[in-house]
């Protein structure tokens, strides 16, 4: 064939002339505004990812923070005995006549002796008692100070500079101080913060609880295509153009009762019963001019088309999915606050589908018909996620989580019936939908006492 | 006139009016490369869409090694043979002819006397398999060795295909120039 050279020659030359009539400036429009929605993801992305980093270190900090709290308590209790023996000795105390402001002698708890002993070595006076007296008489100083300086601000040490002697004492012992009382009002406030924490997370893991409530999720429902390897060969040329580019996302909701289990643990079990409702919007509009001759031995293959009068499909509406939804989710929650805390879940769902309304196009033939006809799956599992974040008193927990849901299995069901063939069942598109949005619950606390 | 080198600088920044000028001034090219991988003018559109959001979101990856058109027509290529993979384009309709795989009496077209458009048109009719290799070989200048690893083929079955293409194109644009 060496003689054909020249159609390779052809081709070069043919491919060499300039395609100016098919560019024009909305080809552009188009490229541009994929350009944008692309710049928006990139966006919404960077808000996520800082948003997870926030929510990463507040949690890893608090951690860390409460474990620490937990030592220093530790450590107090010791280095309180070895304290009070080594500087058995009695120093000149503060004037009488000295008053603290009313700020000041808010800090009434015993615990701040320990913790600015910590910052400022104390002098200590006895009060005609033996040491060993002070001490016994002083473990009831151990209830709450865990503040130590390193979660000082430097701001608040810059104070230290000015010095105030402030006398603290206990019928037993005084502690005299040189601290500035603005310093001593926001270590107390920040201590009764910590404190209050501290007892938060034990009171919580004192005792099992449930929380029963309402829950609702507002979300954008999508949805993954995919081919059923067996029939791919049924799908139409013009499917994904015609068909599936023309089918799109859409608001979807969730809406039920929300019954957590909190255990001892940080960890719980969720579960509820919920409705759920899933949509796609779709817009067609694309002209049907030929028609897929099937393999007639296979039944699982087009093997060309033939041209057929043209047949028009319009239709512009939206499709909803409703299900009855049974999640069941393991929990882990740690405490950012004295009220707020962090919520992450992961699970599964059962989800069985009750009704649906709408039409959509086959993958074929490409004609409308009534989703009802598409035979799909009325069992299906979802893997979600959510994590987020929540306010709680003592009776109610108020939470807005960020979810993410995405079924296990396709919609399309192995059961959907090849009109072509009874013997061929199957779909030779899997559709697996999934949903993101933003979970709100009002949780009432029972037995948490 | 701003050259391409500024031009691929100033895309990398992604300024939007660069990235313009660098689609007026290639999408000719490479619309012409599209139309040579797809059977119609609206795959042809999505594809120079497609390919053109990749070379924008995918600039800072060129390095300069090769011009910036022969580094965007193998993006292009590469984005036809995906989708060719995919199977958006595998069930293309054509008219299957087996006269058109006999190997023609008569001598070979005159390359001088055939218009380009009539090549063009002649090569979408060629059954896909045989139209990819030909683009391939004789226009993009690709190896058997790398045809046969884009398309999954042999290196046998490309050259076979080249042969048999280049025997149908010769055949169909002898029978367009009789009519």
């Amino acid at each position: 064939m060496d003689n054909l050279q020249h159609i390779d020659d052809l081709l070069k030359r043919a491919s060499q002339e300039p395609a100016n009539a098919f560019v024009n400036d909305s080809d552009w429009d188009i490229i541009e505004k994929k350009l944008e929605r692309r710049k928006i993801r990139i966006y919404a992305i960077w808000v996520f990812l800082a948003l997870v980093v926030a929510s990463t270190s507040l949690f890893i900090l608090n951690s860390s923070r409460t474990s620490q709290n937990k030592q220093r308590v530790v450590n107090t209790e010791s280095s309180q005995t070895d304290y009070i023996h080594t500087n058995n000795k009695t120093e000149i105390l503060a004037s009488d006549d000295y008053t603290l402001s009313e700020e000041v002698t808010e800090t009434e708890n015993a615990g701040d002796i320990k913790r600015s002993s910590e910052y400022k070595q104390p002098t200590v006076e006895m009060n005609n008692q033996s040491s060993e007296n002070i001490v016994d008489q002083s473990s009831h100083q151990q209830e709450v100070s865990n503040t130590s300086n390193q979660f000082m601000p430097s701001s608040f040490k810059e104070l230290f500079s000015s010095k105030t002697l402030v006398q603290r004492s206990t019928p037993n012992f005084s502690v005299n101080l040189e601290y500035t009382p603005t310093v001593l009002v926001k270590l107390s406030r920040l201590d009764r913060t910590a404190s209050a924490i501290e007892q938060a997370i034990n009171k919580k893991t004192a005792s099992n609880y449930f929380e029963i409530g309402y829950s609702f999720t507002p979300s954008i429902s999508s949805k993954m295509l995919g081919e059923n390897s067996s029939l791919s060969g049924l799908i139409n040329k013009d499917y994904y153009d015609k068909v599936a580019a023309n089918e799109s996302s859409a608001f979807a909701s969730s809406t039920g009762i929300n019954i957590q289990y909190h255990t001892k643990t940080p960890f719980y079990v969720s579960s509820g019963l919920y409705m759920t409702q899933r949509t796609e919007s779709v817009d067609y509009n694309y002209l049907i001019d030929s028609a897929p001759a099937i393999n007639a031995t296979t039944f699982a293959e087009i093997d060309g088309y033939f041209p057929i009068v043209p047949e028009s499909v319009v239709y512009t509406g939206s499709n909803s999915y409703h299900f009855v939804e049974i999640p069941l989710n393991i929990g882990y929650k740690q405490a950012i606050s004295r009220n707020f805390e962090m919520r992450t879940e992961m699970g599964v769902s059962y989800l069985a589908l009750l009704n649906m309304q709408g039409k959509k196009s086959d993958a074929t033939f490409l004609r409308l018909r009534d989703i009802t006809e598409l035979n799909l799956r009325t069992r299906n599992i979802a893997a979600s996620i959510s994590s987020g974040i929540y306010y709680n008193t003592s009776r109610f927990a108020l939470g807005v989580e960020p979810t993410f849901s995405v079924n296990l299995n396709s919609m399309t069901s192995s059961a959907y019936q090849n009109e072509l063939d009874q013997n061929v069942t199957g779909n030779p598109i899997q559709v697996r939908p999934y949903n993101y949005g933003l979970n709100i619950s009002t949780n009432f606390k029972l037995n948490n006492k | 006139m701003i050259n391409d080198e500024e031009l691929i600088r100033r895309c990398q920044q992604n300024d939007r009016s660069a990235q313009k000028v660098l689609f007026e001034k290639y999408a000719n090219k490479m619309m012409a490369t599209c139309m040579r991988y797809c059977k119609n003018q609206e795959d042809a559109k999505d594809l120079l869409h497609e390919g053109f959001y990749k070379v924008l979101t995918k600039i800072d990856k060129f390095k300069g090694n090769s011009k910036i058109d022969t580094w965007m027509t193998r993006i292009f290529i590469n984005l036809a043979l995906n989708k060719t993979r995919e199977g958006r384009y595998k069930y293309n309709h054509y008219e299957y002819d087996p006269k058109l795989e006999q190997p023609s009496e008569d001598e070979p077209e005159d390359s001088r006397q055939v218009e380009a458009h009539e090549v063009l048109k002649a090569l979408k009719e060629l059954p896909e398999k045989y139209r990819l290799v030909l683009n391939m070989y004789a226009v993009d200048g690709m190896s058997h060795k790398e045809i046969a690893s884009k398309l999954g083929i042999s290196v046998g079955s490309s050259k076979s295909r080249l042969s048999r293409g280049r025997v149908m194109l010769n055949a169909l644009l002898k029978t367009k120039k009789r009519l």
